[in-house]
């Protein structure tokens, strides 16, 4: 069991003012078996109201709207967290058992997918270890909206296609499968790993870093793929170029 | 009647005129086309009509309690009566909609429901509309044109009077609606219902809106109207997709859509007719099971019935299909509007083994019917009755109660010997006369 203490800024700038903006902050982390949270606490520059809303997988976001000109809009959470790194009991959702176009498998991932062995854990720590090493953490490589089978393809890429690839896989396996989205300690931007389904646990697996997930990982969001758990989404009116500045911290105390 | 065939031109005209027209994409360019109107009317007797209409509460009453099932509970999954794959392999299925229960539970506020006669008279449910079933204003406003035409053709016949199809539809609206408005949303004047959507607009006494005139604060909609005046929105008929309504959500490319609509309807702050996520009761694969969720929801016998169809993804029906695919009708099943309908008797014999290997690779995708000897309904063509094969769309409104509209859409081919009716294939369409006894 481990404290700590979490931030995330978010900074838009725009080039010309924009209106109309309607944006949403999927970053209320929640409160459950593995961790408790308190002292949580949003702030929105421009003031705006910012009720808090749910999804269909479960998460908590905040819906905010700007009607008057703006030439920038800044987002500021803050928390504490107590991580205790248990997996999460409960029931399954059908849907983590099916793919997104993003987590579509192909041959290759097929064939990695098969000849894994054991409890779902370890299928699920093997499979990773031939991620990574098919895949090797590197940036630049891949977008956002870069598939599964895109990213093992181009043989490179970040924590988000390492995550969609495990995904990808376990599924394949016909085991459910999730995204998370979420902090480890450091300063940057939010990280991603996996959660897959034993059939009475969600049991967290870090492919990037090679691990099980424990009292080091604070869960955010929660979805079927990184499109579902995208922390921040908007629209605006109005002619601009949008630069964006996220920081993402978490220090133990 | 004669003098309805008399005036069937000057009709045409004035449809024309008033701009009821369908729009098509061809080759990537927009068209208007005229959706030809044929002065012969589709007469429903009383009686069949009150079969009809016991049918279709059934039908859509049971696929109401359907998609409330699937976005909760999913009892009819877990009791085994819909397998798991169909439910989660149906494009229509949208986990984004999970857990959501619509204002007063009414997913299916306006169901299209798409039936064909047999030669003995006996209707059969071709498929179920539960999305935006679009159509209603066509009979409508051909029917206010009818009467200008020839009113002493109404006076003569019992025919129940059909102008009532946009009050159920504010009744109906008003009985969902969270505190606020009625809007109506379109994606704008290049869709191929945009008549449909301002006639009904006026109708219903709603506003005619495009996604900028709405906006979401505090988990609510606003309406700005033309001073700029912000007003809550209580019920949105929305025309345009489930998956362009809020980029937020759905389609982040969309901008049709309002951002952050999914999270006010969460919160039950706005009803939307049609509820997202219909598409997986209305899915042609799920089609098969509709007679079933009557029986497990209603603990009733189907009044209406199928046609015979045959789900490729169950062995035994597979191999049935494999034997009888020239004589059968192959849908694809994420298509709409007539496309990816195949006749197996059109094909050559390669055309046909190719079918059948890409209904093997991907069985799940088709479901294959026996082709209906559907009746002929009498069009004029060059001064000549000529017969023709026409369906009969029947509109449901569900709200406080289920009503069927003493109306529908009936649409005929114009090619001799096809069995397409679509407009978007140029079909054309005609009134529909329920008898009032």
């Amino acid at each position: 069991m481990r404290r700590f203490c979490f931030t995330y800024d978010l900074a838009l700038n725009f080039s010309h003012p924009v209106s109309r903006h309607t944006f949403m902050l999927r970053f209320v982390p929640p409160s459950d078996a593995a961790q408790q949270l308190w002292g949580v606490d949003f702030s929105c520059d421009p003031q705006a109201n910012l009720p808090v809303s749910r999804d269909a997988f479960g998460n908590r976001l905040l819906l905010g709207h700007i009607e008057e000109t703006h030439n920038a809009l800044s987002l500021y959470v803050r928390g504490d967290a107590v991580l205790r790194g248990e997996p999460v009991k409960g029931d399954c959702p059908m849907f983590y058992k099916m793919h997104t176009p993003l987590t579509e498998p192909d041959d290759a991932i097929r064939a990695m997918a098969d000849g894994l062995s054991g409890t779902t854990e370890d299928a699920a720590m093997q499979a990773a270890a031939r991620i990574l090493a098919a895949v090797p953490y590197t940036k630049g490589v891949t977008s956002e909206r870069t598939t599964a089978s895109q990213a093992l393809a181009a043989g490179g890429g970040v924590c988000q296609d390492l995550a969609h690839l495990l995904i990808s896989v376990m599924r394949v396996r016909g085991v459910p499968a999730r995204y998370v989205a979420g902090l480890i300690p450091g300063e940057g931007e939010t990280h991603a790993w996996v959660e897959v389904y034993d059939g009475a646990r969600f049991i967290g697996i870090d492919p990037t870093h090679q691990k099980l997930v424990d009292d080091s990982y604070l869960r955010v969001n929660v979805g079927r793929d990184s499109r579902d758990c995208a922390i921040n989404r908007g629209l605006f009116s109005g002619f601009a170029q949008q630069a964006m500045k996220v920081t993402a911290k978490m220090i133990e105390i | 009647m004669r003098d309805l065939i008399a005036h069937a031109d000057s009709i045409n005209h004035l449809l024309s005129r008033y701009g009821v027209k369908f729009g098509i994409y061809k080759n990537n360019t927009f068209h208007e086309q005229l959706f030809p109107f044929d002065a012969l009317p589709r007469i429903i007797t009383h009686d069949e009509f009150v079969q009809l209409d016991k049918g279709l509460r059934q039908r859509v009453d049971a696929l109401n309690m359907f998609l409330a099932d699937i976005y909760h509970e999913k009892k009819i999954v877990r009791d085994g009566v819909l397998p798991t794959e169909f439910l989660y392999a149906s494009k229509g299925y949208l986990p984004e909609c999970e857990g959501i229960m619509p204002p007063a539970g009414i997913y299916s506020h306006i169901s299209g429901i798409d039936l064909v006669q047999a030669k003995d008279k006996s209707w059969y449910i071709l498929e179920d509309n539960l999305r935006i079933p679009s159509g209603a204003s066509y009979p409508l406003i051909a029917r206010e044109l009818c009467r200008r035409a020839s009113p002493q053709t109404f006076r003569q016949n019992d025919i129940v009077d059909n102008r009532n199809y946009a009050d159920m539809l504010r009744d109906m609206m008003d009985y969902v609606s969270a505190p606020g408005m009625r809007v109506i949303l379109t994606p704008g004047r290049y869709n191929a219902a945009y008549f449909e959507h301002s006639y009904l607009a006026e109708r219903t006494d709603s506003a005619l809106a495009s996604n900028a005139d709405l906006y979401v604060e505090d988990n609510k909609v606003y309406y700005r109207d033309y001073l700029g005046q912000a007003q809550r929105v209580g019920v949105i008929y929305r025309r345009l997709s489930d998956e362009y309504l809020d980029p937020l959500t759905f389609l982040p490319e969309s901008l049709i859509g309002v951002p952050g609509l999914m999270n006010a309807y969460r919160a039950g702050n706005v009803a939307i007719v049609n509820a997202p996520g219909n598409g997986v009761a209305d899915d042609k694969g799920i089609y098969y099971f509709v007679p079933k969720m009557i029986k497990y929801y209603l603990g009733e016998e189907p009044i209406l019935h199928n046609a015979p169809t045959y789900l490729p993804f169950y062995e035994e029906d597979y191999k049935y299909v494999m034997e009888n695919l020239h004589k059968l009708v192959v849908k694809d099943v994420s298509e709409a509007g007539g496309y990816g309908v195949v006749f197996g008797s059109n094909l050559t014999s390669e055309k046909l083994e190719a079918l059948r290997e890409t209904i093997k690779r991907e069985p799940r995708r088709f479901i294959a019917q026996e082709v209906i000897d559907f009746i002929d309904l009498p069009i004029m063509e060059d001064g000549q009755q000529v017969p023709r094969k026409a369906d009969l769309r029947a509109f449901v409104l569900s709200g406080r109660e289920t009503r069927v509209w003493p109306s529908g859409l009936t649409r005929f081919s114009r090619q001799p010997d096809s069995f397409v009716v679509n407009s978007s294939q140029g079909g054309g369409f005609k009134d529909t006369w329920v008898l009032s006894r």
